[in-house]
């Protein structure tokens, strides 16, 4: 498993079969992905414009993000999320920005996933 | 979608594989079985209080798995405290760390509630964040517990069971 800090990219993000065993079925989990589609579109976005503007309060979102991230989410990915977290709880925005920098590409990433695996049926 | 604690239940009392019985049937027939307990958690009406849409959609789901159809879902506690008079749950589960009122905050409103029903409502708190702190906060307030987000389904059932027993 990767360390949240090497930077090196998380091979597979969206984990299909624990989501499926998580939901019950492929239908629901297609049915919150879709949700999360919507809701993590604005996260992440928000989350950047936040930690750029110092405002490390702003990235509480990652809190909600770290909720569901076991619901459908690779180990790899999972640690990483919990790793910006909880240090998003103590220090500053800046020292927050350092690992959030190579998170946010990952959460891009995982975005990108869950429209392939929508648009695929 | 027959619920998956009926197939079970019933293929337990009866030996034999009912699936191909409307759920309604498999359900009273739990029931005259002796399965009250899993007919109490069925017919439960349950409230779910959480400010993250996915989350309320993954809580919901896992109920509907157990079976249970009468449920309602509340964004923040202010949300949730109307719901109780409208919705009138036997149960509520409910996220800590929410905005503008915490579950921690909208609990305490609920103990103080004029209405005893509401006062002595059965609460079970969930959240990502199992600290020390939060649990000292939560458990004093005469709750349920605690489930670790997101709740595997297993663990809701028990959960609940314990709750409605």
């Amino acid at each position: 498993m990767n360390s949240p800090f090497t930077g090196n990219p998380v091979a597979t993000r969206l984990d299909v079969a624990r989501g499926v065993g998580m939901m019950g079925s492929e239908a629901a989990l297609r049915k919150i992905l879709a949700t999360v589609l919507v809701s993590l579109s604005a996260d992440v976005p928000a989350m950047d414009a936040a930690l750029q503007a110092g405002d490390v309060a702003a990235a509480n979102r990652m809190h909600a993000i770290k909720g569901y991230m076991p619901i459908f989410d690779s180990d790899a990915l999972i640690e990483r999320v919990v790793a910006v977290e909880k240090l998003s709880k103590t220090e500053s925005a800046a020292v927050v920005q350092v690992p959030y920098s190579q998170l946010g590409p990952e959460l891009y990433g995982l975005l990108d996933e869950i429209q392939l695996y929508l648009d695929s049926g | 979608m027959t619920p998956l604690f009926a197939n079970a239940a019933c293929k337990r009392v009866a030996g034999a594989n009912l699936g191909w019985l409307a759920p309604d049937i498999l359900v009273l027939i739990c029931f005259i079985h002796k399965e009250p307990l899993k007919m109490k958690v069925a017919y439960a009406r349950i409230l779910v209080v959480d400010d993250d849409v996915v989350m309320r959609t993954f809580v919901v789901n896992s109920l509907r798995r157990l079976g249970i159809h009468a449920i309602e879902t509340a964004g923040d506690g202010g949300s949730a405290l109307r719901a109780m008079v409208s919705f009138k749950p036997d149960l509520v589960l409910t996220d800590i760390h929410m905005q503008p009122m915490n579950g921690i905050e909208f609990v305490q409103q609920l103990r103080k509630h004029a209405n005893p029903l509401v006062k002595k409502m059965k609460v079970i708190f969930m959240s990502a964040d199992a600290s020390a702190e939060t649990l000292e906060q939560a458990l004093p307030l005469g709750t349920y517990g605690y489930i670790v987000k997101p709740p595997r389904q297993e663990i809701l059932q028990a959960k609940l069971e314990l709750a409605l027993k």
